[in-house]
C-alpha cells in the first residue's frame, strides 16, 4: 500500500477471520481489553495474495493487472496446462498438506518418536 | 579454598569403581565437589535431532524424486525432426536417442517436460522468465544433484555440487515466498504440481542440551498438573450430585408447603435451574472417557 508511515495495533479477533498478511479494517474498542489490545476487527478487506485495485476494482498482481497479464499471454500463445484463475479453489486448500506457512516456524530441538513436525526445520 | 578435582581422575576411574564413587572416596572430607546426578536425568531422555545434508528431501522439501530417464527419448536438438528419423532403420535411430548421449542431454529433456506443465506461454523465458518456470528449473536441478550426491563416493565428495544445492534450495524458497505474497492461489497450484513442501522460516538458534531438557521437564510438569487437576475436578463434581439431590428435595418440600398455604411459589425458578444442572452433571459422567495417553509418556520411562 502507499502509506509512508505505519504503526502496529493489537486487534481482537475471536472468530479468527484474519490470517497473517491480510489487510483488514479495525475499529476502536469502547473498553480496552488489555494493556495492548485496543481495537477489534470488522472485516477482511483484501486477503494476502488476492488484492484488488481500489480505484478500478480490478484484481492485480503486485503492480500489474491480471487482465493485462492474461492478454499478454494470449498474444504469445497461452499454454493449456498453465494456471487458470477461474478453476482455482479458494485460498487455504493446501493448508496442512504442503503449505505450512500458517504456523510459526522453529528449529527441531528434540527427536520425537511418535509425532511429526512438518513445520519445524531441520538442523 | 577447596582443591579442584583433576579432570583426568574423573575420566579414568580405577577398575570396577564408578566415577561418583571414586569422587566420594577422593573427597570424603570435602563433600562439596561431588557431582550430583539429578533424578530427572533418569526420567527424561533427550535425543538430539539428526543433522541432515542439504540435498536430503526432508530438508529441501522435495516430495518426489527425479523422473527416470527413458533411453528411447530423442535428444532435444533432434525432436523437431521426429518424423524424418522414424523412417531410418532401427540401428541408425539409436544414434539420435538419449541412450547414446551424455546424462546432461537426458536431463535437458526432463527440464523441457516440466516447463510444459507449468509455464505460461510457448516463449516463456525468451524475453523475461516467469516465476513458475524459474521454480521448475530449480526443482529439476536440485533433484538432479540429489541423485548425483547419493551416487558413488567420488561424486559424493564433490564440494562444488554440495554448495550449489544449498544455494538453489534457498533461492527457490525466496522465489516461492515472493509468489506467496503476490499471488497466493498460483503459489498453492505451483506447490501441488511440482510437489514441494513449503515450511515457514525458523530463527537461527543453536540447540543445547540443557535448554531442551528444561523444555521437556516443563512439558511433563504441565501435563502432570493438568491431569491431576482433571482428576480432582471429577472428584468434586461427583460430590455435587448428592448435594443437589438434597437441595431438590428440600425445595420441593418448600413448594408443597407454600401450595398448602395458597401462596405463589417463590422457588419455582430455582427448581428448574437445579434440575438442569443435575442433568448436565449426570450426562458428563456417562460421556467422559478415560484420559488419553499423553504424547510425552512414550519418551519417558519412570524409574
Amino acid at each position: 500500500m502507499y502509506f509512508p508511515k505505519f504503526y502496529p495495533y493489537y486487534a481482537h479477533d475471536p472468530d479468527k477471520l484474519c490470517k497473517v498478511g491480510d489487510i483488514a479494517l479495525i475499529e476502536l474498542l469502547e473498553k480496552q481489553l488489555t494493556r495492548d489490545i485496543t481495537h477489534k476487527i470488522l472485516q477482511v478487506v483484501y486477503p494476502m495474495g488476492d488484492v484488488k485495485d481500489p480505484l478500478t476494482g480490478k484484481p492485480c498482481v503486485a503492480v500489474e493487472f491480471r487482465d493485462d497479464m492474461e492478454r499478454r499471454d494470449q498474444l504469445w500463445g497461452k499454454n493449456e496446462n498453465a494456471f487458470n484463475y477461474d478453476e482455482a479453489p479458494p485460498r487455504g486448500w493446501q493448508e496442512g498438506r504442503k503449505d505450512w506457512s500458517h504456523k510459526k516456524g522453529y528449529k527441531r530441538w528434540h527427536d520425537y518418536s511418535d509425532r511429526d513436525q512438518p513445520e519445524a526445520s531441520w538442523p | 579454598m577447596l582443591p579442584r578435582l583433576s579432570r583426568s581422575i574423573l575420566r579414568r576411574p580405577p577398575g570396577g569403581q564408578s566415577c561418583t564413587q571414586y569422587c566420594e572416596y577422593e573427597t570424603s572430607t570435602k563433600a562439596k565437589n561431588i557431582p550430583v546426578i539429578h533424578e530427572l536425568q533418569s526420567i527424561i531422555k533427550w535425543r538430539r535431532p539428526q543433522k541432515l545434508p542439504f540435498w536430503d528431501p526432508q530438508k529441501s522439501g522435495d516430495l518426489k524424486p527425479l523422473t527416470p530417464i527413458d533411453p528411447n527419448w530423442l535428444k532435444l536438438e533432434y525432436q523437431p525432426f521426429k518424423e524424418l528419423i522414424e523412417t531410418l532403420p532401427k540401428e541408425h535411430q539409436k544414434l539420435f536417442t538419449v541412450d547414446f548421449a551424455a546424462r546432461k542431454d537426458g536431463i535437458r529433456v526432463i527440464h523441457e517436460q516440466t516447463y510444459k506443465t507449468v509455464r505460461r506461454h510457448k516463449y516463456d523465458g525468451l524475453v523475461e522468465q516467469s516465476i513458475e518456470q524459474k521454480v521448475a528449473w530449480f526443482t529439476v536441478r536440485i533433484r538432479d544433484l540429489r541423485e548425483i550426491l547419493n551416487g558413488p563416493l567420488i561424486q559424493r565428495k564433490n564440494g562444488i555440487f554440495k554448495n550449489e544445492v544449498k544455494i538453489l534450495v534457498e533461492k527457490r524458497k525466496k522465489w516461492l515466498n515472493h509468489l506467496r505474497h503476490i499471488d497466493y492461489k498460483r503459489f498453492e497450484w505451483l506447490i501441488e504440481t511440482l510437489s514441494i513442501l513449503f515450511k515457514p522460516n525458523a530463527k537461527f538458534e543453536k540447540i543445547h542440551r540443557k535448554e531442551s531438557v528444561t523444555k521437556l521437564t516443563d512439558m511433563l510438569c504441565e501435563e502432570i498438573k493438568s491431569r491431576k487437576l482433571g482428576e480432582y475436578k471429577l472428584e468434586l463434581d461427583e460430590q455435587k450430585i448428592p448435594f443437589l439431590e438434597e437441595k431438590l428435595t428440600i425445595l420441593k418440600e418448600i413448594q408443597a408447603d407454600e401450595e398448602s398455604m395458597k401462596l405463589t411459589s417463590s422457588v419455582k425458578d430455582e427448581i428448574i435451574e437445579t434440575e438442569k444442572r443435575l442433568e448436565k452433571l449426570r450426562k458428563t459422567f456417562i460421556e467422559i472417557q478415560p484420559l488419553k495417553e499423553t504424547i510425552l509418556e512414550s519418551d519417558v520411562v519412570f524409574s
